[in-house]
């Protein structure tokens, strides 16, 4: 995926110091689980199950489970987004990539939390699932911040994660980098960038990158079937957002 | 959305709203629309005090300049 992982884990008072070993465990979770998938999943692997998949070496039927099981759920996104989200590139090749970054974040979430660990904040290349606060206790958000696409130093606006707010999980998608990775569909939209707040981070990512591809009618679906909240940039830079982003 | 209406001489008079709450799909649909919005109107976020940024895929060179490294650094 070529993806840079960034995991926050909050200090505990109560709990007394971190040890090191329990750091270095929450972090090889993370990472072992980003690792697997990707040998799994990646396309830019020549050998991995994806790439056998692509080149016709190998067939579904006799796929891996876990293959086959994001295969239905990438169908399941295009049957509820009207197509504007596809497991399937233009070429016919399939192509679960806009799935698998959620998955592996969802699940290395999930392996936190199975470690004890309640409070934290996972980012994975720009998409973000936290858990509790930055402050245990506190019910304080994690605060986020969202890359301008035409100033990358500089921030469009901010968002509250976790705590006691209501989406844990953000995610955002463009047209500028990685131009591939997005195919857009007839008709589709002028938004550079998509950034969606959701209550789950999969949900998040696929909003995202649905918008992007299908536009205005992709974006009020979402805003209408989904507890979801979105920040569009069109690429005259000006901006389009649903009410919880406003000030 | 629940409403009731009232009918005379089989013509609705009136029609009264009796339930329109968050909990309702409806009502959250109209509430959830995007409209257009001013950068000054968003959500404010500094770079101080933000503890995470979410930004298209970025590739790992490019993260070596953006401010997640600088947040990742700074928290080291």
């Amino acid at each position: 995926m070529g993806t840079v992982i960034s995991l926050t884990l909050a200090d505990s008072p109560a709990a007394g110091p971190e040890t090191q070993d329990e750091l270095a465990a929450a972090t090889a979770v993370v990472e072992r689980l980003f690792r697997e998938l990707d040998e799994t999943f990646s396309l830019y692997r020549p050998a991995s199950e994806a790439s056998r998949l692509a080149c016709g070496e190998l067939t579904l039927r006799s796929a891996s489970p876990e293959m086959r099981a994001r295969y239905a759920e990438a169908h399941e996104w295009r049957l509820l987004t009207g197509g504007a989200f596809s497991p399937e590139r233009p070429d016919g090749v399939l192509d679960l990539s806009g799935l698998i970054k959620g998955h592996a974040i969802r699940e290395a979430g999930r392996s936190l939390l199975a470690l004890g660990r309640r409070d934290w904040c996972l980012n994975a290349g720009g998409d973000i699932l936290v858990s509790g606060s930055p402050v245990p206790g506190s019910g304080v958000a994690w605060r986020a911040g969202i890359v301008d696409p035409a100033a990358r130093h500089a921030l469009i606006g901010g968002y509250a994660l976790g705590g006691v707010e209501r989406h844990s999980a953000l995610a955002t998608s463009g047209s500028a980098e990685r131009g591939e990775h997005i195919w857009r569909v007839d008709g589709g939209s002028d938004f550079v960038q998509v950034t969606v707040a959701a209550v789950d981070v999969v949900t998040a990512d696929i909003l995202a990158t649905a918008i992007v591809s299908g536009g205005m009618p992709m974006l009020n679906l979402a805003t209408d079937q989904w507890d979801a909240a979105v920040l569009a940039v069109h690429a005259d830079g000006s901006l389009l957002a649903t009410p919880a982003f406003r000030r | 959305m629940q409403v009731q209406i009232t009918v005379a001489s089989g013509k609705i008079t009136e029609v009264t709203a009796l339930h329109l709450t968050d909990d309702d799909r409806k009502s959250i649909q109209i509430s959830n629309r995007a409209a257009p919005l001013l950068r000054t109107e968003v959500l404010a976020a500094q770079s101080a005090d933000v503890q995470t940024i979410s930004g298209a895929t970025v590739t790992s060179n490019a993260y070596l300049t953006s401010l997640q490294a600088a947040i990742d650094a700074a928290n080291l």
